[in-house]
């Protein structure tokens, strides 16, 4: 789940392998913007095909959480 | 936390107060690009003419406004309301602004729109939320997905976005569809009341 997860916010911030790792953060990754999270959140959800609820969108800031949030979602 | 109204992870809702209206809130109105997709911001605003909304807004009986705190140093980031408040049919437009720009990156706008839909349907009780975005704005699009709200209509080259006209976005959100997306604690809790 984790290189799935990695793969898609390189994709989305549209940087090379290696620049985000499941320790990776918005405040030390370039273009981890506003605009770019929530595209990560929507990407998420629908590669994951989860439906992720408020509390757990706003409980998302960096990629731990996110990790931790679709594991929530598949057990 | 100074009067909290609502309160999320990141950021809470409070009425707006006289500090607020003599603070940056009418720079936000004025600058650029913080009014690129507003519909009735085209014109500079001022410290009076802020302080004007402030006391219409507090008499004001179908519009909700609240300012966006951030909760780790009480500073006024944003504001946001619900306006044209219909308390017949329910139904109010809704729109949120994160006008200082260190806050733009953070989590803020996503918990703000939150927090607003959570009073919108459960403190006053309306059904239904209407908002409209200029295509151009991929932001505020991007906001709508992620809350789910569907479109109910276009209207075509209506909004002067610099150099051309674009169609605005029209979208809704209902309370039924808002409350699929709660935890299930909170959904359970609504059920219950009915």
């Amino acid at each position: 789940m984790n290189e799935k997860l990695i793969a898609i916010a390189i994709r989305i911030f549209g940087l090379a392998e290696g620049d985000v790792t499941m320790d990776s953060t918005p405040a030390d990754t370039a273009n981890w913007d506003s605009l770019h999270h929530i595209r990560l959140i929507l990407e998420t959800e629908e590669e994951f095909d989860i439906e992720l609820d408020e509390d757990d969108i706003t409980g998302i800031v960096d990629m731990k959480t996110l990790a931790a949030t679709v594991t929530k979602h598949q057990s | 936390m100074r009067n909290p109204y609502v309160a999320g992870k990141h950021c809470y809702l409070r009425h707006p107060t006289q500090e607020d209206a003599d603070g940056p809130w009418h720079e936000w109105l004025s600058d650029e690009e913080t009014t690129r997709y507003l519909n009735l911001r085209y014109l500079p605003n001022s410290l009076e003419g802020q302080n004007e909304f402030y006391q219409s807004m507090r008499n004001s009986g179908d519009r909700l406004v609240l300012s966006i705190v951030d909760i780790a140093t009480e500073k006024h980031i944003g504001v946001c309301n619900l306006s044209s408040i219909n308390w017949v049919h329910r139904y109010a437009d809704l729109a949120v602004i994160i006008g200082d720009k260190e806050f733009r990156a953070g989590p803020y706008v996503v918990e703000a729109t939150s927090l607003l839909l959570r009073v919108a349907f459960k403190r006053i009780n309306l059904r239904l939320i209407k908002s409209d975005y200029v295509k151009t704005n991929e932001s505020s699009e991007i906001i709508h997905r992620l809350f789910k709200f569907k479109k109910t209509g276009q209207i075509d080259d209506i909004f002067w976005d610099r150099d051309r006209y674009v169609p605005s976005v029209q979208m809704a959100l209902r309370r039924e569809d808002w409350l699929r997306r709660q935890p299930p604690e909170a959904a359970t809790e609504q059920a219950a009341e009915g």
